[in-house]
Formats: C-alpha cells, structure tokens, sequence
C-alpha cells in the first residue's frame, strides 16, 4: 500500500523508511514504485536488510529516475555484486550527489569508486550553478591572452627602437 | 498527555507553522483530535470543495516516539482528504502489528505533504508486512 501510494504521489520530496525490518521483497516494491515519480529527492531506506532484489531496482531507478538524487542506504545486506550493478548504474545519472552504501558487505574499493563517481557529480553540479564563474574564468584568460599579446608588441616595438638607434649611431 | 488535551483550540491560532509532541504518550482522543486538527487545516474552495489552506505555510507536525499506533491510520486518512501539513515525523511509534490501510490515500491524494518520516517504526515485521504487500 505503501509502494502503491508512492507510485500515484506527485509531491514528497523526502521519505525516511530508516531502520525497520523491510527486507528485500518490500524494498525492491517500494524502490520500483519510483521510476515514474518525478517529486521525491531524497530517499532513507538504512537498516533495512534491503539485498540483491533491491540491488536490481536500484539499477533501474538510478538510471531512469534523474529527480532521485540523495540515497541513503547504510546498514544493510548489499554484496560485492550488489555494489559493482549500483556503481555501473551510477555513471548513467551525473544528478546524484548523494549516495551512501557504507555499512555493508560492499568492498572497500567499490565504496570509494562510488564516493568518487558522487564527488564527481557534486563538483560539476557546483560549477554548473555559478553560470557566471565559467565565463569570469574566461574573461581572465581572454585578459591575461590580451596583456601578453600587448607585451610582446611593446617588447617588439622596444627592440625595433633600439635597432633605429644604433643604426643612428653608425 | 491527559484526556483533557484539545489540539483542536491549537487550529485558531494561525502563526503556529510547528507543533513538536515528541516524547508523549499520547491516547487516542488525543489522536482523533489531532486528526480533527489536520482536517481542520483546510478551508472551503470557490466550488465549496474542501481543499488544504494556501494562505501560510505548510505546518510542521513532530509526533516522534508518542506511543500512537492504529490511529496513525486515522491521522493518514485525514492527510489523505487534503490538509495543510507540510512534514510529518512519525518516527519512533510501533507500527509492527498494525495493518495500515490509508497509506494510499494519504499518499495519492495529499498534495501538501514533503517530507514523511516514519523511520524507527518497526515496519515490514510479520502482520506489519501487509503494507507492503496487499493492494
């Protein structure tokens, strides 16, 4: 019912399931009701003995849900497997700046790919929000381009008077 | 918190935007006056539909770790006819026996409610799983 309500839902933004006794089944039904749901942002489903079921909608969501982009999901039955499906989902949704599977028997190198992947997408999110930082740093460069060009015209313009000079001398 | 609570008065005054009830043990008519009080967060339309009211901001309702059980199911059913509630926390309150059946509703038909916190609940044990899996 809840999975059902989920699915018709158009306006939470957050849902804290955190720290019940889902288990896989349920999670996986409350996971899928979300890949037509345009509304939730962030999504706690920690501590819920969530395994390879929900590992598998996970996939489905990251990829086809871009409004979905704060995942908490720590303390639960996630394998190495589990975590190598969600990282490989994670480079097709650049959105997610939040993403934390810690706490699981996920490898630790699997982790930190995905914390990178997350870091990754939080650095080019905040650059893309300051839309007048890209074009300062290429007023700079444009200046900086100018000011060379402009020095070398002087230094080429120093050493043509320098030549005058000493052609005056002889 | 004693028989003699009426939330209900609470609905007069409009500037409140958060009320915290956390930590009480709350009884049922406490419950059903809440309920009362979230039905009363809404207000006649041009139509003379009730629908929830856009005149403040949403409210913020805390009921963390108030000894509620079914009568959450009584308080999700006037969600689910549309009120002003714009976060609920119900976090902390045994739900494991407790078949809910206005979960739907007051998730399809709400269009108010942000952020809905029912962590700690002991969702999905035994008879408890029926929320998940009944239509």
């Amino acid at each position: 019912m809840l999975a059902l309500g989920l699915k018709k839902n158009r306006y939470l933004k957050s849902l804290v399931l955190g720290n019940n006794n889902l288990g896989d089944e349920a999670g996986s039904l409350i996971i899928y009701s979300l890949l037509n749901n345009h509304s939730l942002k962030s999504l706690d489903l920690a501590q819920n003995k969530l395994g390879p079921e929900t590992a598998k909608a996970l996939q489905e969501v990251i990829k086809k849900n871009p409004n979905l982009t704060k995942y908490n999901l720590i303390y639960n039955n996630f394998d190495e497997e589990d975590g190598y499906l969600l990282q490989e989902a994670l480079f097709f949704n650049a959105k997610i700046t939040q993403f934390n599977i810690a706490y699981t028997r996920v490898k630790f190198n699997t982790l930190e790919a995905i914390d990178g992947i997350v870091r990754d997408n939080n650095h080019k999110l905040q650059f893309a929000a300051v839309p007048s930082l890209k074009d300062e740093v290429d007023k700079k460069c444009k200046f900086v381009e100018e000011e060379k060009h402009h020095m070398g015209m002087v230094g080429e313009f120093e050493k043509r008077k320098e030549e005058v000079r000493s052609f005056g001398d002889l | 918190m004693t028989n003699g609570f009426s939330i209900v008065e609470l609905a007069a005054k409009t500037s409140i935007i958060k009320i915290n009830l956390a930590n009480n043990k709350l009884k049922k008519e406490a419950a059903e006056n809440l309920a009362k009080f979230i039905q009363a967060q809404r207000k006649d339309n041009k139509e003379g539909v009730k629908e929830a009211k856009d005149t403040r901001e949403g409210l913020e309702l805390v009921l963390e770790n108030t000894n509620l059980g079914s009568e959450i199911d009584m308080i999700l059913e006037s969600l689910g006819r549309g009120s002003n509630i714009k976060k609920l926390n119900f976090s902390r309150n045994l739900l494991a026996d407790i078949e809910i059946t206005h979960f739907e509703t007051a998730l399809s038909e709400n269009k108010k409610l942000m952020e809905l916190d029912l962590s700690n609940c002991k969702l999905g044990d035994i008879q408890g799983a029926s929320n998940f899996f009944e239509s």
